[in-house]
C-alpha cells in the first residue's frame, strides 16, 4: 500500500468530486487554449490576407504599369529631342520634321550616365503622299528602343519594324482595305503589312511605320535622324528642367521639348492608383489590427475570469473533500503519517486534477478554436506546453490551503470528538 | 517498563471555561501486560489514552514509551515512533471507506515499512476469520467484522503496545468477547494493551483494572484483580 494507491482509490471512490474539479480546470484551460489559438489563427489569417492583398496590389500595379507603358507607347513619348534649329511649328502643324542630327547621337545618349531618361527611340518623321494611292500619310522610321547601357536593359517599347514590313495606322489600313500579311507597295517599294493598329484617335491613325534604315534610305537621310523620342517614366513638374540640362550637356545643338501631356496625366493617374491601392491595403491592415485587438481584449478578460472562477471552485471542492475526510485524516495521523505525508495526499490529488483538466481542456479548446477559426487554428505546441504547466499549477494553488488545513488537523481532537 | 505515564495533567479550554480532564495521572505498563481502565463518561479515560499514545500533549507530566519521552521528540519523530510501536483500535473502527479489507489493514504500512506486508495482512485476516472478505469494502461488513479488520490493522506492523478505546462499544457480546480475546492473545505474546472501556466483562479479561474518576486514576483495588492474571496483577 502506498500513498499513491490511496490517492487513486479515493479519486475513484469520489469520482464525481474529481470530475467536477477537473472539468472546472478544463474550462479554464479550454478558454486559454481556445483564445490563444484563435488569436494565433487570426494573426496567421491576417498575414495571409494581407500578403494576398499585397500580391494583388503589386500584380494590379504591374498590370497597370504595363498597360500604361503600352498606352504611353501608343501616345508617343513625352520628351522629344530635336535639332536646335528645328522649327516646332512644322511639327505641330504638319506632323513633319526637316532638320536632322547625326544618328550616333542616340548611341552617345544611351552610353551616357543620364539618369532621368529611361527609354530612347531614334526616329525619322516625314509627311508624304503615298503615291500609289494618292494618300497623305505621316511616315515614321524607327529601329526600336536603344538600351541605356548603364542600367538593366529595358523591354523595347516599340517593336523593331523589319525592313520588308510596313505597319499601318487605323485610317490608312481602313482606306486601303489592307490587313496583316497583305502586300503593299509604298513609294515604289514592296512591303508586307506587318500590323494594322486599332483606332487611337491621334495622328497615329494616319501614320505608317517603316524600318529606320529603309526610311532613311527612302528620304535620303542615311546616318541621320530627325529626332530622338525619350520617355522619362516619372517625368512630372519641374523635372523637365533637369532633363533638359542633362541632355543639352550630352548632345550639344539639340533642343528638348516636353510633349504629350496625356502621358503625364496617365503617369499621375497610375501614381494615384498605386496610392489608392496602398491606402486600401493600409485600411485592411488597420481593420484586421482592430479585430485582433478586440479578440485580445476579450481573451484578456475571459482567461483571468475563468481562471479565478475555476480556482475558486477547485478550492471549494478541495475544502469539502478535506472536511469529508476529517476522520480519515485523524486516523492516518494516528497511524503515524507525518503532516508532510498528509499534505502530499491532497497535493497529489490536486496535481492529478490539474493534469486531467489540462488534457481535456487542451482538446476542448483546440476543438473550439478549430470550430470557430477553421483550418488556420493549428495545434500550437507552446500553448499546449503552457497549459500542461498552467493547469496543475492552478489546481495545486487552489488546493494548497485545503491541503495545508488537512495536514495541520489535530488527530487527537478528531479522534476525541469521534 | 514499556510505557510510563508519569503525573500527567491535561485541561481543556472550552468557551473560556477550563475543564480538567487529567489530574496528576500515572500509569505503568510492562510488555505482555493487559491493562484496562474503567470509569464513567467524561472521567478522562480517552484523554489518558490519547496522551499515552503520543497524540495529545499533556499540560504537565511526561510519557515514556520504549524509554523515549514522547513529548520531547519532534512531531515527526513522535509520528514515526507511533507508526513503529503503537497500534490503535477505536469504538468507531475508523476504517477507510474506499479501501478494501486487505487495503485497510495495509494502511498501517503507509507510514512505516512492514516486511512482507501483503502476506502478513492475509495471515492476520485469516486468523481473525476474514479470509473471505479481503476485497470487501467496510460498508459490506458487520460491526464485528469491521472491528476485527481494525484489529488486524493495529497488529500488522507488530507494535509493542495497542491502545484500544471502547473497542467493544458497538459490538454484541459474542463479537465483543472475540475482540477482547484477540487483545488478550496479543498481550500473551508479549505485547502491551491499554484498554479503555465501560464494559466490565471486557475489563475483567485484563491483567489489571484501573478506575478513573474526574481525571484521576484510582489505586488498584486488589479485589478487582482478575482471576486470570498472569503477572503484575
Amino acid at each position: 500500500m502506498s500513498l499513491w494507491q490511496l490517492v487513486l482509490r479515493e479519486i475513484w471512490h469520489r469520482r464525481l468530486n474529481f470530475v467536477a474539479a477537473f472539468l472546472s480546470v478544463a474550462l479554464a484551460v479550454g478558454c486559454l487554449v481556445a483564445a490563444m489559438t484563435r488569436l494565433r489563427a487570426s494573426e496567421r489569417e491576417t498575414a495571409s490576407i494581407l500578403a494576398k492583398r499585397q500580391r494583388e496590389v503589386e500584380s494590379a500595379g504591374a498590370e497597370l504599369k504595363d498597360a500604361m507603358r503600352k498606352i504611353t507607347k501608343g501616345l508617343g513619348f513625352n520628351i522629344l529631342i530635336l535639332p536646335e534649329d528645328q522649327d516646332l511649328d512644322q511639327l505641330y502643324l504638319e506632323n513633319s520634321l526637316s532638320k536632322t542630327m547625326p544618328e550616333p547621337f542616340v548611341q552617345r545618349l544611351a552610353e551616357s550616365d543620364i539618369v532621368t531618361v529611361n527609354h530612347l527611340l531614334p526616329v525619322v518623321l516625314q509627311r508624304v503622299r503615298w503615291t500609289e494611292h494618292d494618300l497623305p500619310v505621316v511616315v515614321m522610321g524607327t529601329r526600336g528602343e536603344v538600351p541605356i547601357m548603364h542600367r538593366d536593359p529595358k523591354k523595347p517599347l516599340l517593336d523593331l519594324v523589319p525592313p520588308e514590313e510596313i505597319i499601318l495606322g487605323f485610317e490608312v489600313h481602313q482606306r486601303l482595305g489592307l490587313k496583316p500579311g497583305d502586300k503593299a507597295t509604298f513609294q515604289g517599294r514592296e512591303f508586307t503589312v506587318g500590323k494594322c493598329y486599332p483606332q487611337r484617335g491621334s495622328i497615329d491613325d494616319s501614320t505608317v511605320w517603316l524600318n529606320l534604315g529603309v526610311a532613311q534610305e527612302m528620304f535620303g537621310l542615311q546616318n541621320l535622324l530627325h529626332g530622338i523620342w525619350a520617355l522619362e517614366c516619372h517625368c512630372a513638374g519641374d523635372r523637365i528642367t533637369q532633363i533638359r540640362q542633362e541632355i543639352e550637356g550630352i548632345l550639344p545643338g539639340t533642343q528638348v521639348v516636353e510633349r504629350f501631356d496625356r502621358a503625364l496625366a496617365r503617369a499621375e493617374a497610375r501614381s494615384r492608383a498605386e496610392v489608392t491601392a496602398k491606402e486600401s491595403l493600409e485600411q485592411e491592415t488597420a481593420s484586421r489590427a482592430q479585430l485582433h485587438a478586440q479578440q485580445e481584449r476579450f481573451a484578456a478578460m475571459l482567461v483571468p475570469v475563468t481562471t479565478v472562477l475555476s480556482g475558486a471552485w477547485v478550492a471549494l471542492l478541495s475544502m469539502a473533500n478535506v472536511r469529508r475526510r476529517r476522520t480519515e485524516i485523524g486516523l492516518l495521523r494516528a497511524l503515524g503519517l507525518r503532516t508532510g505525508q498528509v499534505f502530499r495526499v491532497f497535493w497529489t490529488k490536486s496535481l492529478l486534477v490539474g493534469l486531467a483538466g489540462a488534457l481535456v481542456g487542451v482538446i476542448a479548446g483546440q476543438a473550439i478554436a478549430q470550430g470557430t477559426a477553421g483550418a488556420t487554428a493549428q495545434l500550437e505546441w507552446d500553448i499546449v506546453l503552457l497549459s500542461v504547466c498552467f493547469a496543475p499549477l492552478l489546481a495545486v494553488a487552489a488546493g494548497w490551503i485545503p491541503a495545508t488545513l488537512a495536514a495541520r488537523q489535530d488527530p487527537a481532537l478528531i479522534l476525541h470528538e469521534e | 517498563m514499556l510505557l510510563r505515564v508519569d503525573s500527567v495533567s491535561k485541561t481543556y479550554h472550552e468557551k473560556g471555561a477550563a475543564v480538567p480532564a487529567l489530574r496528576d495521572a500515572s500509569l505503568e505498563i510492562e510488555a505482555g501486560q493487559f491493562v484496562a481502565i474503567q470509569g464513567p463518561s467524561g472521567s478522562g479515560k480517552s484523554t489518558l489514552l490519547l496522551v499515552a499514545s503520543g497524540l495529545l500533549a499533556p499540560d504537565a507530566g511526561s510519557v515514556l514509551l520504549a524509554d523515549k519521552d514522547l513529548y520531547r521528540l519532534s512531531p515527526n519523530e513522535r509520528a514515526r515512533l507511533r507508526a513503529e510501536q503503537v497500534g490503535f483500535v477505536f469504538q468507531q473502527f475508523h476504517l477507510i471507506p474506499y479501501l478494501s479489507v486487505l487495503e485497510n489493514v495495509l494502511a498501517a504500512s503507509l507510514a512505516v515499512s512492514v516486511e512482507d506486508a501483503g502476506n502478513r495482512a492475509r495471515e492476520l485476516l485469516e486468523k481473525l476469520g476474514l479470509q473471505d472478505r479481503l476485497s470487501h469494502v467496510p460498508a459490506k461488513l458487520s460491526a464485528g467484522e469491521r472491528q476485527r479488520v481494525a484489529l488486524a490493522r493495529a497488529m500488522l506492523h507488530n507494535p509493542r503496545v495497542i491502545f484500544a478505546d471502547e473497542p467493544t462499544g458497538n459490538l454484541d457480546a459474542e463479537n465483543a468477547g472475540q475482540v477482547i480475546g484477540y487483545l488478550r492473545d496479543f498481550a500473551l505474546k508479549g505485547g502491551a494493551v491499554l484498554l479503555v472501556t465501560h464494559d466490565k466483562s471486557a475489563a475483567s479479561q485484563a491483567d489489571s483494572i484501573r478506575h478513573m474518576d474526574q481525571g484521576q486514576l484510582q489505586p488498584t483495588n486488589p479485589e478487582e484483580v482478575p482471576v486470570n492474571t498472569v503477572a503484575n496483577g
